[in-house]
């Protein structure tokens, strides 16, 4: 069912409506939140809050949007100001212990220059600027395009390209001398294993 | 075509916006330039990479939001109190004041005056049917008028009604919680 019929629904008064679009929006909410908050329980709070937010201003929502650019907006927003209230600054994925793999682990070289490469991208994603970070994170990990970027943002289109630009030359230049001291070799492995 | 060009196209690629023709210059510069090669390798890899990191929201999220809409519900019941309240109160004290006139008058005057206050209706009621009768030759007019009077009332309340539904859904949330 489309979304829009979804918060007709409850503005119409149907509560049960707002549940299918938490489940669709949760994990693009809950990602903006933890890129911005780098704190898992921070980040599962504000993704609530966020939800209520936008359930209780519904009516002012306007149809000619995207939901997923508006509710995006309202992530961005509550979680930049949460996050100014608490002036945090530890990593975001570093609370994620599935990915620490301690070096007698046991696994298999492959999986563990996997989760190496992984620490490594995450590192690098992390050392870029805010507003290039959530750049990257909003076009490429949440899928929001263009337009809907500029949406979240406010931004106009060349800024939005300007800026996305810049920072995927940021993580090309971060991640050289990885992939360089790894040689051509892992990187063509790394690419095969996503399927490219 | 040179390092610049290629890196520009490269962009387009992971935009999407990228023809057929393009595409086969890039890949052309790509197989003679080894630095060329490993950037895209390297960016497209960690692009990827960025997207099997996507997290995950945990599955409880659903049912914390729900609840709290749901709980809403009773707090909406709560914040249309001053709508009931305030009438409730008037109509008590018009109740006290003439329980008040009552047992101070007795009840023979009260019944006098409610007798009177009937009889100025109906007289009311005679005059427009007269008036009626006079205007627009017909008896019936008075109770049409009566009628559309009764209608209106009726459209005044359920438009209020459903104000205070609407409203309820979205603003008396912020008033509860806040």
């Amino acid at each position: 069912m489309d979304d829009l019929v979804r918060i007709r629904r409850c503005l119409a008064g149907e509560k049960e409506a707002f549940e299918p679009l938490v489940s669709k929006y949760k994990n693009l909410v809950y990602g903006i939140a933890l890129n911005i908050l780098h704190n898992r329980d921070e980040a599962a709070d504000a993704t609530q809050e966020v939800f209520l937010k936008a359930w209780a201003n519904l009516g002012r929502y306007n149809p000619e949007y995207s939901f997923k650019a508006w509710i995006a907006r309202i992530a961005v927003n509550h979680s930049i100001n949460v996050s100014q209230k608490n002036r945090r600054s530890a990593a975001a994925w570093d609370e994620d212990a599935v990915f620490r793999i301690p070096a007698n682990s046991g696994l298999p070289e492959e999986e563990l220059l996997y989760r190496e490469e992984q620490d490594r991208v995450k590192q690098a994603v992390e050392s870029l600027p805010e507003m290039y970070r959530l750049m990257v994170i909003l076009f490429h990990q949440q899928s929001l395009s263009y337009d809907e970027i500029c949406q979240v943002t406010d931004y106009p289109l060349s800024i939005v390209k300007n800026r996305l630009y810049r920072a995927r030359k940021m993580l090309c230049e971060r991640l050289r001398g990885y992939y360089e001291g790894a040689g051509e070799e892992e990187t063509s492995w790394a690419v095969k294993k996503h399927g490219s | 075509m040179g390092c610049e060009k290629a890196w520009k196209l490269m962009m387009s690629r992971l935009d999407g916006g990228i023809g057929r023709r393009e595409s086969m210059i890039l890949e052309n510069h790509l197989r003679i330039c080894p630095e060329c090669r490993r950037q895209s390798a390297s960016l497209q890899a960690a692009l990827l990479e960025l997207e099997q990191l996507k997290p995950a929201a945990p599955g409880t999220i659903e049912q914390k939001v729900m609840g709290r809409i749901r709980g809403a519900r009773r707090k909406e019941t709560a914040a249309l109190l001053p709508y009931i309240v305030l009438p409730a109160a008037l109509l008590t004290g018009i109740l006290a004041f003439l329980l008040y006139k009552f047992c101070m008058a007795g009840p023979m005057i009260m019944i006098d005056k409610a007798a009177r206050a009937l009889t100025f209706f109906y007289k009311v009621y005679e005059s427009m049917d007269a008036v009626s009768s006079i205007l627009f030759n017909t008896p019936y007019i008075s109770e049409i008028l009566v009628i559309t009077g009764f209608a209106l009332l009726a459209g005044v309340i359920v438009f209020v009604f459903m104000g205070l539904r609407k409203k309820g859904n979205s603003e008396v949330y912020w008033r509860a919680v806040k």
